[in-house]
């Protein structure tokens, strides 16, 4: 028996007793004019484990139910038994493709209940790594989308250039993905000096890259025609089924955290928020793609403005004391060794702080009972909304569109299933 | 800044609307889990309210502590770029919260999950009985007091 954490209809065990499935697919499937077909758990084009239940007339969709939760990893519970500072290594396996993001939501809420302030240089690496990553996501959308599409080779290229920023990642935090960079207050510690040149050294040749992309996919015949047109969504539609980021803004709404409840310092870049028109797959390829332009002109921005100075709060009583002080100063080794094993104890409350991940609207809400460990920890994932809308998104199209829809809507299984 | 937004909600249930506390930036309001459909509808709505977009839902536990369960409503406004936090409390013996799913479709899914991982049903949900779910497991898997990392028999996957 399957074991699922969010299974959309109980159909995971159905065994072929079609009875079991009424009110999940149409009527038409239960006398078997139309045909079932299962795409997933281990499908190519889900890069995950991700379960349609198709139901087809010829090759149209009908019905499409997804299931989930075959990757339920348990991660909020998890969080709960750990301290506030070990718990920010269990983020970075969520959506493994923008590790700093689920971060900077954790710790954003972990600073908000305790008040804490971050120095300026501390908050412009992270921008500069928020954005560097959401590169780097969109990188890997690129190519894992056209390799679906059949445009085979841009796959190659986007992975040769995020293989550059995994490497600044392991720069900094001695790790490729799951850096664990962040912590409340700040950074684990500063940048290393060859940091920023390799940073400019990106910017001097990404440019040329995404035009190379850009020229790969418009020319393209088969990818232009696979992907425009395909499953216009309204903006009211997108709304109302819970899409954010790329894939609501393909369709024209302009709504982006980063703009609308800023945060990290977002307010003080120059940016524009790329928006669709007709909602398709390609015009959220497109936002996508111009949202790396726009990712670079961040960057660019933080690193001339890169401030001096420490990249950790001095609120001793939610931070670690500096390494220097250790060999000198009794209270600060009592402190040291307290912080590390009993962790900080952030005042009784709850909050909620949305950011803008590479997907689009991540959120954190924690709920802390003045102990040293989070009490409850939910996250409002991007790509659980969006899967749960492909429900309205596949019917009418044909079977082949169904990868490209959801490949459109830039799926994370990690993310998914906390 | 959300003033009107819990002017119009007491305006509308002077009684059903327990608590407004506002801390850390953010405002919520404790209301009665009876009205959180009409509750959520007022909000989006309203004229000059528009909360046209539900951010996040989530359950949180207070085993042991009594009323056990509480379920978390983020409302959003992208027009007047305001976030609210409606909150409902539900006691153990009786873990029912009606279901936004009529005026909300979007909620299908977080309501699933808090089915399936705190044991809270949604009356009105098209999928009923939580405790039978959970992947037949027959306990909620994130609730409180559960231990961690120790034995509750095999998980079978």
């Amino acid at each position: 028996m399957a074991t699922t954490a969010v299974s959309t209809e109980p159909f995971s065990d159905y065994q072929g007793d079609l009875e079991r499935l009424r009110g999940v697919v149409s009527p038409r499937a239960l006398t078997g004019e139309t045909m079932l077909l299962n795409m997933g758990p281990q499908h190519p084009s889900t890069h995950g484990v991700l379960r349609l239940l198709l139901e087809l007339d010829g090759e149209e969709i009908v019905t499409c139910n997804p299931e989930v939760g075959y990757l339920h990893t348990g991660i909020e519970k998890n969080m709960e038994d750990k301290t506030y500072v070990q718990a920010i290594t269990m983020t970075d396996r969520m959506d493994y493709l923008n590790p700093p993001a689920n971060n900077l939501a954790f710790v954003l809420a972990t600073e908000k209940l305790c008040g804490l302030e971050v120095p300026p240089r501390a908050q412009a690496i992270r921008v500069i790594l928020l954005e560097l990553w959401r590169i780097a996501s969109h990188l890997v959308w690129l190519g894992t989308f056209s390799l679906d599409m059949g445009a085979m080779s841009v796959f190659l290229y986007t992975f040769r250039e995020r293989e550059r920023i995994t490497e600044m990642y392991e720069m900094v935090s001695g790790q490729r993905m799951m850096g664990t960079y962040f912590r409340p207050g700040g950074l684990w510690r500063d940048v290393p000096e060859d940091f920023v040149p390799a940073v400019r050294e990106f910017l001097d040749i990404m440019p040329e890259k995404l035009r190379d992309y850009e020229r790969l996919l418009r020319n393209n015949p088969i990818w232009v025609e696979r992907t425009k047109g395909l499953a216009p969504i309204s903006a009211e539609e997108a709304i109302s089924w819970g899409l954010t980021g790329p894939s609501l803004r393909g369709s024209g709404v302009n709504f982006d955290v980063r703009k609308a409840m800023p945060y990290s310092g977002y307010d003080q870049y120059r940016f524009d928020i790329p928006l669709g028109e007709a909602g398709d797959v390609y015009d959220r390829y497109w936002c996508r793609f111009q949202e790396t332009w726009e990712s670079l002109r961040i960057i660019e921005q933080a690193l001339n403005r890169l401030p001096g100075g420490p990249v950790l709060s001095d609120n001793r009583k939610f931070t670690p004391p500096p390494r220097s002080e250790l060999g000198v100063s009794m209270e600060s080794l009592i402190h040291h060794f307290k912080y590390w094993t009993e962790g900080i104890r952030p005042p009784k409350g709850e909050v909620f702080v949305p950011i803008e991940s590479a997907r689009g609207m991540m959120g954190c809400y924690l709920s802390s009972d003045g102990g040293p460990k989070p009490h409850r920890v939910h996250f409002r994932q991007p790509t659980f909304m969006h899967i749960s809308a492909l429900r309205h998104m596949t019917p009418g199209w044909l079977i082949a569109d169904v990868i490209a829809i959801m490949g459109g809507i830039d799926i994370v299984l990690g993310d998914v299933d906390r | 800044m959300s003033q009107e937004t819990v002017a119009a909600l007491k305006a509308r249930f002077p009684d059903a609307v327990y608590d407004v506390i506002e801390a850390f930036g953010e405002t919520m309001v404790v209301i009665d889990r009876a009205i959180i459909c009409e509750a959520c509808a007022l909000l989006r709505d309203t004229p000059g309210l528009d909360y046209n977009f539900i951010a996040d839902i989530t359950g949180v536990d207070y085993y042991p502590d009594a009323p056990r369960f509480a379920v978390c409503y983020h409302l959003y406004s992208m027009l007047h770029n305001r976030i609210i936090r409606l909150k409902v409390y539900a006691p153990e013996d009786d873990a029912v919260i009606p279901s936004l799913i009529g005026e909300w479709p979007l909620v299908n899914w977080p309501e699933r999950e808090i089915q399936d991982m705190l044991g809270i049903d949604f009356e009105g949900h098209p999928r009923q009985a939580a405790s039978a779910h959970a992947g037949g497991l027959g306990w909620a898997p994130a609730a409180q007091g559960l231990p961690i990392g120790e034995g509750r028999g095999p998980v079978f996957l």
